[in-house]
């Protein structure tokens, strides 16, 4: 696949539209030399292509620098289609719909907790179910998990007070997606995520205690309520079983509806419908209350590690943690770019408005929407704000993370779990992981370097970096 | 012809890529739960499980999309149940059909969390008077 990327600038490349049959749109990828020789490692390239092929892809696909080998899509992928005939693909958002992060930020200052840390983390772990198909403590009836599906954190804030209504604008589209029609969701669907609102899940979801380690850049760093020494908490999970079974759904679907909207795909996973057909409204309705849905996990857990603050940390009679800000990074939106409306697909990907645009918070007009990307884990998170140029590269999207650059077993070959853990606690990090195995699978040398993609973007102009925070305590599923 | 049925956990950079081969195509999807279930536990499931008794049937367009509906019924059998299916009779498959009973165990704890089983390079096939499949599941 090198052959076929050309080097545009330093931290860009193209693969024109003519590079291989049934490509509607160029490729681009955000990448330097580095990062561009790790994504051609894998299949991520192909897959990105595959994309361009989908009917109705407008502009161009975008590659993330964290981009990596998916299912379909590639992780760290952005693709727009043209609304309203142009196809929403499920495998574009992926099975765990509206996965995201969300920062807390304290008025403390680490040193100030050292002596409760420890202490801090554990009640935290107490208080928050992990791991695969573990329940939380709310069991709704259909009824308020409707009302869920449809009210995302605006139900959660203001029926049920899991929160302060401040919240509410700290909140990619303020935690509800008007489209939502909870009557789209499966009853499978429905009972793999009635017990689950409040959960954090496995895989590479985690809740982190960490401290404002670097604060980057001054000003747009106090815009964010950040300073140096700082005590935050991120919270990286998402819609749990429900919008797996939403995904799986919609994929069998659209799977067996693409010959009747003349449909041919590199890749069955790539399954797709017009967004205007009855296929694709009924999927943008049930993924919109999916990503609802995740939105409120968040909001509850949020409520959960307030109460465990309040109980364990100091008081000084301050709001105890405020939210920094929440962005999704597995959804499809429905923006205007270029004076077009898009289906902007993002799949391990965030959205990343610069300043003055009129869909952000007043308190973040100014500063561009505030971005987090964590590292692996026990490595450092930046916060991040878009920038203009983020508009035209990348449909105003940022990327997510740092990106796998090792599989699961190849991890854990190379790391053991148990040395992993003593590594960390070596570094005064406290982990609460009950399994070494899942330990090592997420170990840092399983990612690329944060710091680097992180680079590549505030190079591209894509988005401005913030700050640098250091984790002091890992939950993990 | 595989004498007996076999998986192995082939690398994929993001998600885990199973390959399976085994003397019947029933057997081949016995097999792909049982990888599943091991993929779960996170070791090679042992007895525990009684006899098989939940009967599953799930249907698709075609013998791929079987055998990703058959592990999709699975993964939310399991999640809703909070059971892993350490045993599994199938005892027929067809082009578009697969009925099957299942018995599972009910960990404290789960290894891996599986999301869901994918279409994305998809195949079952026969191979050497047996069957083989290639599936990529979201973890």
């Amino acid at each position: 696949m090198a052959s076929v990327a050309t080097r545009i600038s330093d931290v860009l490349y193209e693969v024109p539209k003519d590079a291989r049959r049934g490509m509607h749109v160029p490729a681009r990828i955000v990448a330097d030399a580095e990062l561009m020789a790790q994504i051609e490692h894998d299949r991520s390239i192909e897959q990105l292509l595959n994309v361009a092929t989908l009917p109705g892809v407008w502009g161009r696909v975008v590659g993330m620098p964290d981009m990596h080998e998916g299912y379909g899509f590639p992780v760290g992928g952005v693709a727009a289609t043209l609304a309203p005939d142009g196809v929403i693909s499920p495998g574009g958002i992926g099975f765990d719909i509206n996965c995201g992060v969300r920062l807390l930020a304290s008025r403390l200052t680490r040193a100030e907790v050292s002596g409760v840390l420890e202490p801090f983390v554990h009640e935290l772990s107490r208080s928050i179910p992990t791991g695969y198909g573990r329940h939380g403590r709310l069991s709704l009836t259909d009824e308020e998990l409707d009302r869920v599906l449809e009210g995302g954190c605006e139900h959660v804030i203001g029926a049920l007070g899991l929160g302060v209504p401040e919240d509410l604008e700290r909140i990619e589209s303020r935690g509800r997606l008007p489209g939502a029609d909870a009557r789209k969701v499966s009853p499978r669907a429905k009972e793999r995520g009635r017990d689950q609102l409040g959960t954090l899940g496995g895989g590479n979801h985690f809740l982190e205690v960490q401290e404002v380690e670097t604060v980057l850049d001054a000003g747009a760093a106090r815009a964010l309520g950040l300073f140096e020494g700082q005590l935050t908490v991120l919270i990286h999970t998402g819609s749990r079983g429900l919008g797996h079974q939403v995904c799986t759904d919609a994929v069998r679907t659209m799977d067996a509806s693409l010959s009747s909207h003349g449909i041919t795909l590199p890749d069955r996973q790539l399954a797709c419908a017009p967004l205007s057909s009855p296929e694709g409204q009924d999927y943008f309705g049930a993924m919109c209350a999916a990503a609802n849905f995740a939105w409120a996990n968040r909001q509850v857990l949020t409520h959960r590690v307030r109460a465990v603050a309040d109980r364990v940390l100091p008081r000084r009679g301050e709001p105890g943690l405020e939210l920094v800000y929440d962005v999704a990074h597995n959804i499809a939106k429905l923006e205007e770019h270029a004076g077009r409306r898009l289906c902007i697909h993002r799949k391990g990907a965030t959205r990343a408005f610069g300043p003055g645009h009129p869909e952000l918070p007043a308190r973040y007009r100014e500063v561009g929407q505030p971005v987090f990307i964590p590292g692996s884990m026990g490595t450092r998170t930046f916060v991040l704000v878009g920038a203009p140029a983020s508009e035209d590269i990348s449909f105003a999207s940022c990327c997510h993370g740092a990106g796998r650059a090792l599989s699961r077993h190849a991890a854990k070959r190379q790391v053991e779990g148990h040395v992993l853990r003593k590594e960390l606690e070596a570094q005064g990090i406290v982990v609460r992981c009950p399994s070494n195995a899942e330990l090592a699978e997420e170990a840092p040398v399983a990612y690329k370097d944060v710091s680097r993609v992180v680079d590549v973007v505030v190079r591209a102009g894509i988005a401005r970096a913030v700050a640098r925070l250091r984790p002091w305590g890992v939950l993990k599923g | 012809m595989p004498r007996s049925a076999r998986h192995r956990f082939a690398e994929h950079t993001g998600e885990v890529q199973l390959e399976l081969a085994a003397p019947s195509c029933e057997e081949l999807f016995a097999e792909a739960g049982r990888a599943l279930a091991e993929l779960m536990l996170g070791e090679v499931p042992g007895p525990g499980a009684s006899a098989p008794a939940r009967a599953v049937e799930v249907h698709a367009r075609d013998r791929a999309a079987l055998l990703v509906g058959w592990l999709n019924e699975l993964i939310y059998l399991s999640e809703t149940s909070k059971e892993v299916f350490t045993r599994l009779e199938v005892e027929r498959v067809d082009e578009t059909g697969v009925w099957a009973r299942v018995a599972g165990v009910a960990p404290e704890v789960l290894k891996t969390a599986v999301k869901a089983a994918t279409l994305h390079g998809v195949s079952v096939e026969p191979s050497e008077g047996g069957w083989r499949a290639s599936v990529v599941l979201d973890v």
